[in-house]
């Protein structure tokens, strides 16, 4: 099998040979593929595999623990400390790879310049305590209320909403919801705000039917006492009483101050979604001959204020026409 | 528990059997009539429309003081109009009433700059105006139905030389109070936002408002009784009306929502004489409940879930009218249209009242004495 591989190999290689002509150089002339495969260029590279597994082992033996310290950290002043020193294992462990793995098949100066993005990439401090931190935060904070979440608990569920939104509030919301550059700008802007106001729609929306539900499961705990202290009921009976019961208790939500809070939530950020979602459309319209939302409104609002010139000249008129028929009839 | 599994059984049995037959009467329904007392369009401006509803009684018969009809902007006029047996116009025209009313109409997103200004000061006082001159009459008589009443007191505030009798019917006037869920949820939307991401508030928007109000009456109870009666054509009739009457909800002029809204619901200023209408060309002025001194009839349900009493009520508190009466029925806001109880009491309420406030007593006296001859006969 090695053997037919290495003969097709050669094969090619005369083949190529055969038309490039004059063109192959000197150096590529008549290899032979089965001798440069015992040969020391190809011991070495396979010595070089094998060392950079090493590497990756002695990478995941420092990462594991240290990664799961991170994981499971409760308080975010923790979260710095851990993470340098998670930084630093990575940065010791990269320049390691460079130098044995891939460092001797590139230029120095490329090589170098590999180490240095890497370095400023991950040695910003200000990126692991505001950027990731809080992400790993919720993360850890979820594990925790997920089983209640399961269990059902609306309440539960909530907390994880606030959890995350906090996070990307604080993270990526922040980059959103900031100022950019370039010619795209503005474009770009208004992506982000789309995308930034369907998280907080997707949220409030969350919050809004969690409470609905934690309705539910009450008008439900009540029904099931009503239903024991019913004897025998018969269908009628017990469709009617798990109505009424089900529309009191949301009723009796629906008068909540709590209720009107979320309504208000759910509507703000409905709207400044659609605003968004409106915006972009338009963005994305404004080349095709056809007019837009915009152009319309200040159409609307031309004839709407024509229509108030036109009742103020025609109040004039009015006056005139009644000033100068006094005078006729005078 | 075994009851309820075999009266469950046989809910779902005759169920079933309703809906076979019910399946049967909606093929033989090919049209369903809303809206028929005959009338004409004699005035138009935009998308609003002014009827005129052809009298049912000889001229001699006719109350010399028509009534101008002014509905809510929020759903359609022909719920007093249902269907023949169940119209209260129907019914007012038959007791003499000379019947105009405003059609609305539904705007589009090319109404989303006009305010309340444009619907009392402009429409409607056009309206009016055009009915004064057609019948060669300074006053006429105004009926405000729910928001179209709130309208009609503003427009009496303010233009009270063109206005006869007023009569109002579950209006709203005081908007502070936590008796009815639109007014607790009012106070808390965010009115500024809504207005200028929609221009034009969707129907539908406030189709979902009106729905939570009783959400399981209103979303499964209300077609579980449709499923009971579903093999009555008749009944299955009238409830596809009042179907589509409750989804046929046009869309809201968003300067107008806007102001309606954030000055009555939030901040309850026509009640405390703040509210102002007019605009940038022709003036402002604060409409003041206080001046009006015409007769008020003031209409509610005592079951309204929509406009409480007490949202009515205290209309008649603050008017300076002498002339003032408040009549209540006991029904819901829709059933103040369609109830019998309503279908029958209502109308002779209402055309009563304008009667005795619309002709000199002598004629009057010759009006009641030719009605009592008739009764004679008809015994």
């Amino acid at each position: 099998m090695f053997k037919n591989i290495v003969e097709f190999q050669n094969n090619l290689l005369k083949f190529w040979e055969a038309v490039m002509g004059a063109h192959v150089p000197p150096a590529a002339k008549g290899i032979d593929v089965g001798e440069y495969l015992k040969g020391k260029q190809f011991r070495d590279f396979f010595q070089m595999l094998e060392k950079a597994q090493d590497t990756y082992k002695k990478l995941y033996r420092l990462w594991l623990p240290l990664g799961k310290k991170l994981y499971t950290a409760r308080d975010l002043k923790e979260f710095p400390e851990l993470y340098n020193q998670f930084l630093e294992i990575s940065m010791s462990v990269y320049r390691e790879l460079l130098d044995s793995l891939f460092g001797p098949l590139m230029p120095g100066y490329f090589k170098e310049y590999l180490g240095k993005i890497y370095e400023i990439s991950f040695l910003v401090p200000a990126n692991s305590t505001s950027l990731f931190a809080p992400w790993f935060q919720a993360m850890v904070t979820s594990m925790e209320i997920m089983p209640d979440v399961v269990r059902g608990d609306s309440k539960a569920l909530e907390e994880i909403n606030e959890v995350w939104w906090n996070a990307y509030s604080n993270t990526v919301g922040k980059l959103m919801r900031g100022s950019l550059l370039g010619m795209f700008r503005e474009r770009m802007e208004r992506v982000l705000k789309v995308f930034d106001g369907f998280i907080q729609y997707a949220l409030s929306y969350t919050d809004f039917f969690a409470e609905l539900e934690r309705a539910a499961a009450t008008s439900m705990e009540r029904f099931s006492m009503k239903i024991v202290e019913l004897e025998d009921p018969d269908f009628y009976t017990f469709y009617k009483t798990w109505l009424e019961t089900s529309e009191e208790t949301f009723i009796e939500l629906f008068r909540s101050d709590k209720f009107g809070k979320l309504l208000n939530s759910l509507n703000t950020y409905s709207m400044k979604f659609k605003m968004a979602l409106d915006n972009f459309l338009e963005d994305m319209l404004k080349e095709l001959p056809i007019p837009v939302r915009s152009e319309m409104d200040r159409l609307y609002k031309t004839i709407y204020d024509m229509r108030l010139e036109i009742k103020r000249l025609a109040k004039a008129f009015k006056t005139l026409e009644n000033k100068i028929s006094s005078k006729e009839g005078a | 528990m075994q009851r309820l599994f075999v009266s469950a059984h046989d809910f779902y049995l005759e169920l079933y059997r309703k809906m076979l037959y019910g399946v049967s009467n909606l093929l033989q329904i090919e049209d369903l009539q809303v809206d028929t007392t005959p009338k004409e369009v004699v005035y138009q401006e935009d998308i609003v429309k002014l009827y005129h509803y052809k009298p049912r009684v000889p001229n001699s018969k006719l109350c010399p003081i028509p009534i101008l009809i002014v509905y809510a902007l929020v759903n359609r006029y022909y719920m007093l109009d249902i269907q023949p047996d169940r119209s209260i116009i129907r019914k007012l025209l038959d007791l003499g009433m000379d019947i105009y009313l405003i059609d609305w109409g539904y705007p589009d997103k090319s109404y989303m700059y006009f305010t309340m200004d444009d619907y009392i000061n402009g429409y409607l006082n056009n309206c009016v105006n055009f009915i004064r001159k057609e019948k060669g009459i300074d006053k006429i008589n105004l009926l405000g139905i729910c928001q179209g009443g709130t309208f009609s007191a503003i427009y009496t505030a303010l233009h009270q030389e063109k206005v006869k009798n007023l009569i109002v019917m579950v209006a709203p006037f005081d908007f502070d109070t936590k008796d009815g869920l639109l007014n607790v949820w009012a106070k808390h939307l965010p009115i500024d936002l809504l207005a200028d991401g929609f221009r034009v508030i969707p129907g539908d928007y406030l189709n979902i408002g009106f729905l939570l109000l009783k959400p399981f009456s209103l979303m499964i109870d209300k077609y579980v009784g449709f499923l009971e009666n579903v093999d009555k054509k008749e009944t299955l009739e009238s409830f596809l009306r009042m179907e589509k009457w409750i989804f046929d909800s046009p869309d809201q002029a968003g300067e107008t929502w806007r102001q309606f809204l954030k000055d009555l619901y939030q901040e309850n200023k026509l009640i405390k004489g703040e509210l102002v209408i007019g605009n940038p060309v022709e003036g402002y002025k604060k409409v003041d409940l206080r001046k009006i001194e015409v007769p008020i009839l003031n209409i509610y349900g005592e079951y309204d879930h929509l406009v409480p009493p007490v949202c009515s009520i205290p209309f008649n508190d603050i008017v300076s009218s002498k002339d003032k009466t408040l009549i209540s029925f006991k029904t819901g806001h829709i059933g103040m249209y369609v109830s019998s109880r309503t279908q029958k009491d209502l109308p002779p309420t209402i055309a009563n009242w304008v009667w005795e406030r619309s002709v000199d007593k002598p004629k009057l006296a010759a009006k009641a004495a030719e009605g009592k001859g008739k009764a004679k006969k008809g015994q």
